[in-house]
């Protein structure tokens, strides 16, 4: 069985990093670690857009196929041609990205709520780690690979794969 | 239409935009592919239907405006979305004048994407229903009618109604004119593919490399002439039924080829290797002898068996002249009406006459025997001098001043045109043996005419 290691990596508040990990484990029925590994986001920083470029990270950071590594930042992240990305992950891959700068509740000038940010952070973990299990997203509203490309989307998903994207996501760890 | 059945296909020069769209789209469980330039696109176009198409407005070769409008020679409903940076919206605005359904400026806001892609893939899965029911509509608007109530009649609507609701192969045998293409839409139209389309094929009309090509469609350049990618009968057919006219016709190579389409539901396009699935029913018809054709190795035994499963055999129009009065006054109200000329019936004499007729040409030739009388007549009613029937082919008059002779040849030759040259029915009839009329033509010179 693979493993799920998370890197925290200017990652803002700190102390969400272990519930984030406690509750992945719980859902996922997967060991969950959270490891410390060289990544340096400054080096992929975009003056003009004032972001950093999600793909660019991922590819800095080693591939390790006997795990999925996750990076959990802060910053706000961007690829080329889109405007911002909540996270990245390609479809099957070993390597994911997700950021809490525009899901956390401040960026959209609301006081800080810790518990929607671990929520949403948690959705937006699983999402990323689905991709890397291959799995595409998925029509049902409320299962948790629902595209969802703003805050609100997220809220309205639940943190758990629909019984068909969750049988994928198993047949993925169990092979 | 689930996601994957929807093609996306993606036209830029940047290989990130290609690649970033690319993945984006198929993680939203699109058919995505993607071309560097306008000629890889054309390319791309000839061997698959894509449905939308994201187009960068400013590519090296020809640019997204004209790559466009070729998009919408091939296929004028696809969907074109314009990739465009701010500093070139002026000519994504032309594009929305030709027909673009939208443009996007780069970067992309994910959200915007979303929504376009959501409403582009919306409005094709409409044009694509309304399509298919606009087909169907028009088959649903003249609902077929099988007129007449002698017995046979009343047989084929029996035999309609069994097996419509089938799945089953159905061969339908009668002479040109009896009406097979009329059975063939009522059983479509009481089969539960009645909304899907019934596609007719003439096999008799074709040479036989144009009916393969008819049939199984095939790629651009499969041949000379092949400009396009063109859909075959058989793939358009897909939840429907499928019509073969004169089937009896089919050269040898093309019977191999749709014995396997029939038996597997599965072909390929002339000069394609994609293997097309298709869910189609077939109804054929005949009026030539099969049984003789694969006798003489000219039809293949084994199709014969798969088409001859359910057979609905049509007696010829002077078999059952019983039906005339009803089709007369039917082919009347309907061409009243078409014509705008209210006429109520049939004169006795008149309808006398067409019923000793034998109509070789069978129902059709009756239709166009009242529409040509409908034309001409002054009636309320039409009237036996309205009709021109087949001067070779119309009863001989009678005058009292002929020889027995005379009058013998003369009844004779009556009773063949009545029975179609039927030598046997004749002698039957007239009460003599064949080898007595045989005598009895070649005394009086009588000659079967060359279009009997
Ligand atoms: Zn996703
Ligand atoms: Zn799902």
């Amino acid at each position: 069985m693979r493993k799920i290691v998370l890197v925290p990596c200017q990652f803002e508040p700190k102390s969400l990093m272990p519930s984030l990990r406690k509750r992945l484990e719980e859902l996922l029925q997967i060991p969950v670690h959270i490891e410390n590994m060289y990544c340096q986001p400054e080096l992929f920083f975009d003056a003009q857009r004032s972001q950093y470029n999600a793909l660019q990270i991922l590819q800095s950071l080693p591939e390790i196929e006997s795990q999925k590594t996750l990076i959990c930042t802060a910053v706000d992240l961007y690829i080329p041609i889109f405007t911002f990305v909540f996270g990245l992950a390609r479809l099957n891959g070993c390597r994911g990205i997700i950021s809490s700068h525009r899901l956390s509740p401040r960026y959209y000038g609301l006081p800080n709520d810790a518990e929607i940010l671990l929520k949403r952070l948690i959705k937006e973990a699983v999402h990323e780690l689905g991709h890397l299990a291959g799995l595409k997203h998925c029509r049902q509203f409320d299962c948790v690979m629902a595209n969802s490309a703003t805050a609100d989307e997220v809220d309205i998903k639940s943190e758990f794969f629909c019984p068909e994207c969750h049988s994928r996501f198993l047949r993925h760890f169990n092979t | 239409m689930k996601n994957e059945d929807i093609k996306i296909l993606v036209v830029d020069d940047e290989e990130i935009v290609r690649e970033s769209l690319t993945g984006w789209f198929e993680e939203d469980g699109y058919t995505v592919d993607n071309a560097k330039d306008a000629v890889e696109a054309l390319n791309k176009m000839t061997r698959t239907r894509w449905d939308i198409y994201f187009v960068d407005i400013k590519m090296p070769g020809m640019d997204g405006l004209e790559l466009q409008r070729r998009i919408r020679e091939i296929d004028n409903e696809a969907i074109v979305i314009i990739i465009t940076a701010y500093a070139s919206v002026d000519t994504a605005v032309q594009a929305l004048k030709e027909g673009a359904f939208d443009y996007i400026t780069k970067p992309f806001d994910p959200d915007q994407l979303s929504r376009l892609i959501r409403n582009a893939a919306k409005q094709r899965r409409l044009s694509l229903e309304n399509k298919e029911l606009k087909g169907s509509l028009e088959q649903l608007i003249t609902p077929p009618e099988i007129i007449g109530s002698s017995q046979h009649t009343e047989e084929i609507k029996k035999s309609i109604e069994v097996v419509a609701p089938t799945n089953t192969t159905v061969m339908i045998r009668g002479e040109s004119g009896t009406g097979k293409e009329l059975v063939a839409r009522a059983i479509h139209a009481h089969s539960d593919r009645r909304y899907f389309p019934l596609v007719t094929v003439n096999c008799g009309a074709l040479s036989d490399s144009l009916l393969e090509s008819e049939l199984f469609g095939h790629e651009k350049g499969a041949f000379t002439g092949a400009l396009y990618r063109r859909k075959g009968k058989l793939e358009i057919a897909n939840g429907g039924t499928l019509f073969l006219d004169e089937v009896g016709t089919i050269g040898p190579k093309t019977q191999v080829d749709l014995l396997r389409a029939i038996e597997s539901k599965e072909f390929t396009r002339l000069g394609g290797n994609e293997t097309i699935r298709s869910d189609f029913r077939i109804i054929c018809a005949t009026n030539t002898n099969l049984e003789e054709a694969v006798k003489e190795m000219k039809f293949r035994e084994d199709l014969y068996y798969r088409l001859q499963v359910y057979v609905i055999q049509l007696k010829p129009l002077r078999e059952r002249p019983e039906d005339i009065p009803e089709l007369v006054n039917y082919f009347i109200r309907r061409y009243s009406q078409k014509m705008n000329k209210p006429i109520k019936g049939i004169d006795r004499e008149a309808l006398d006459m067409l019923m000793a007729y034998s109509w070789p040409g069978n129902i059709r030739e009756l239709e166009n025997a009242v529409e040509a009388a409908m034309v001409v007549t002054k009636g309320p009613s039409l009237q036996r001098n309205n009709f021109k029937l087949n001067h070779s082919d119309q009863p001989l008059v009678f005058s009292s001043d002929l020889s027995l002779a005379e009058v013998e040849k003369n009844h004779i030759l009556n009773v063949l045109q009545a029975h179609n040259w039927n030598i046997t029915t004749a002698a039957k009839l007239l009460g003599i043996d064949r080898v007595t009329i045989y005598k009895k033509l070649r005394k009086y010179g009588i000659q079967r005419p060359k279009n009997a």
